[in-house]
């Protein structure tokens, strides 16, 4: 009898394991910076400056697709748009252009604190805004595209959007591909935001 | 009782192998640069510094495979000084360096024994430098009110230090730039006994296997 009430148990708790796991699983957020963007999340816009004009359509469909304010998997960012006031931006866009490096974008973190001092590293400091460099020799790159298995258009979109992420307070989650945190040298393979990056978005907003 | 014993053998022997290979590469992978020794900051007074940048990046794969088939230019050697840094384009700033060659393992635009001028992204320039290729509005958000001092820019964990006295293979594209360190730091390979750890795809190659796979390229 005894025997048998300890097999019951076993196997209740095999069974309890069995439903928590895929709930854990599924609430995995990926990694974000200790640190926070300090602008109104609830008031983001952003600004292309000079030849980052040129890039317009990708920072738009990027932008947009952080922009999640209804149902399941949404977020308080709002409204993510264009301004063409540049005081008024959280994310500032430029271009440059470097054809001998691998990089493909970057972002800076920009404070601006009565001191003037810019205090940059997301692990030490909180930013009032972001700067997101866009290198004009690589990001469309049809071979890049080609070997993440994208357009490159939605390439481009990926790396705006994953560069996006930063200014959020996104750090990468390089240990799975199939998000839009992961950097494109460790084969992501998405351009879209997943419940992992807006998980964690949810986390620091 | 054969396989047994079979079995301990190779353990054993898997054991001692990983014994004698560890240290070689715990020390090409451990041994981190003292970034303050680095030329990047040669000519600079660091409390001159009046902003830093930090930067996240996104970027190419910079496994062997890739550095192999993308550079032009693949040299061992060592880094001599600092050039100078300078700005690329609003917010961009890159360095040269002089790099003595000692062997070119790839390309034919530079001969061993050359002194050649290599630049790779970041560095510290003046603030009026950098303030030159920004809009007022841009200079006034960014808070970059001092116009004394330096402003350091630097890539975040692609970011190269060279060091003087340090034996590194290097892959290089060549530009308008002149020869640029294609995957920054993970571009710049230590050279151990003739052998570089790759820090991005964590492979080790000896300079053969390096020569074998450009010669097939």
């Amino acid at each position: 009898m005894k025997r048998r009430k300890s097999f019951i148990l076993v196997i209740v708790m095999a069974l309890m394991l069995t439903c928590i796991t895929p709930i854990a699983a599924s609430a995995t957020a990926g990694p974000v910076f200790p640190k926070n963007l300090l602008w109104n999340i609830t008031d983001i816009h952003y600004y292309l400056v000079g030849a980052a004009i040129g890039y317009d359509d990708e920072v738009a469909a990027a932008s947009l697709n952080w922009w999640r304010p209804f149902g399941p998997g949404s977020n308080n960012l709002n409204p993510n748009t264009r301004t063409y006031d540049q005081t008024d931006s959280a994310i500032d866009y430029y271009r440059y252009f470097d054809a001998e490096s691998a990089v493909l974008a970057y972002t800076n973190f920009v404070r601006n604190t009565s001191s003037g001092k810019i205090l940059v590293e997301p692990t030490v400091s909180n930013w009032s805004f972001g700067r997101i460099y866009l290198n004009g020799a690589t990001i469309r790159d049809p071979d890049s595209a080609a070997n993440a298995g994208m357009s490159v258009f939605h390439f481009t979109q990926g790396v705006i959007g994953h560069e996006q992420g930063h200014v959020f307070a996104l750090a990468h989650n390089n240990t799975n591909p199939h998000t839009l945190m992961c950097q494109t040298a460790y084969g992501r393979d998405v351009y879209l935001v997943q419940v992992p990056d807006n998980d964690a978005f949810n986390l620091k907003h | 009782m054969k396989k047994t014993l079979i079995l301990t053998v190779i353990f054993m022997v898997c054991i001692v192998a990983v014994i004698i290979g560890y240290p070689k590469i715990a020390n090409l992978q451990e041994d981190a640069p003292d970034v303050n020794a680095s030329i990047f900051y040669e000519g600079v007074d660091k409390s001159n510094i009046a902003y830093s940048e930090w930067a996240e990046a996104d970027f190419l794969p910079v496994d062997f495979a890739r550095l192999i088939q993308k550079c032009d230019i693949v040299v061992t050697g060592r880094f001599l000084d600092k050039t100078g840094s300078e700005m690329l384009s609003a917010g961009v700033v890159v360095t040269k360096a002089q790099f003595q060659v000692d062997e070119v393992l790839g390309g034919e635009v530079v001969k061993p024994g050359e002194i050649i001028s290599v630049a790779f992204t970041g560095g510290i320039v003046p603030v009026e430098e950098y303030n030159a290729l920004l809009s007022e509005a841009a200079i006034e958000k960014q808070g970059l009110t001092e116009t004394e001092g330096y402003i350091e820019s630097t890539l975040g964990e692609l970011q190269a230090y060279p060091m003087t006295g340090t034996n590194y293979l290097l892959f290089l594209i060549d530009g308008k730039l002149g020869p640029k360190l294609y995957g920054e730091r993970y571009s710049m390979l230590k050279i151990d006994d003739s052998i570089v750890f790759n820090e991005f795809s964590k492979e080790t190659k000896s300079l053969d296997e390096i020569r074998d796979l450009i010669s097939k390229r």
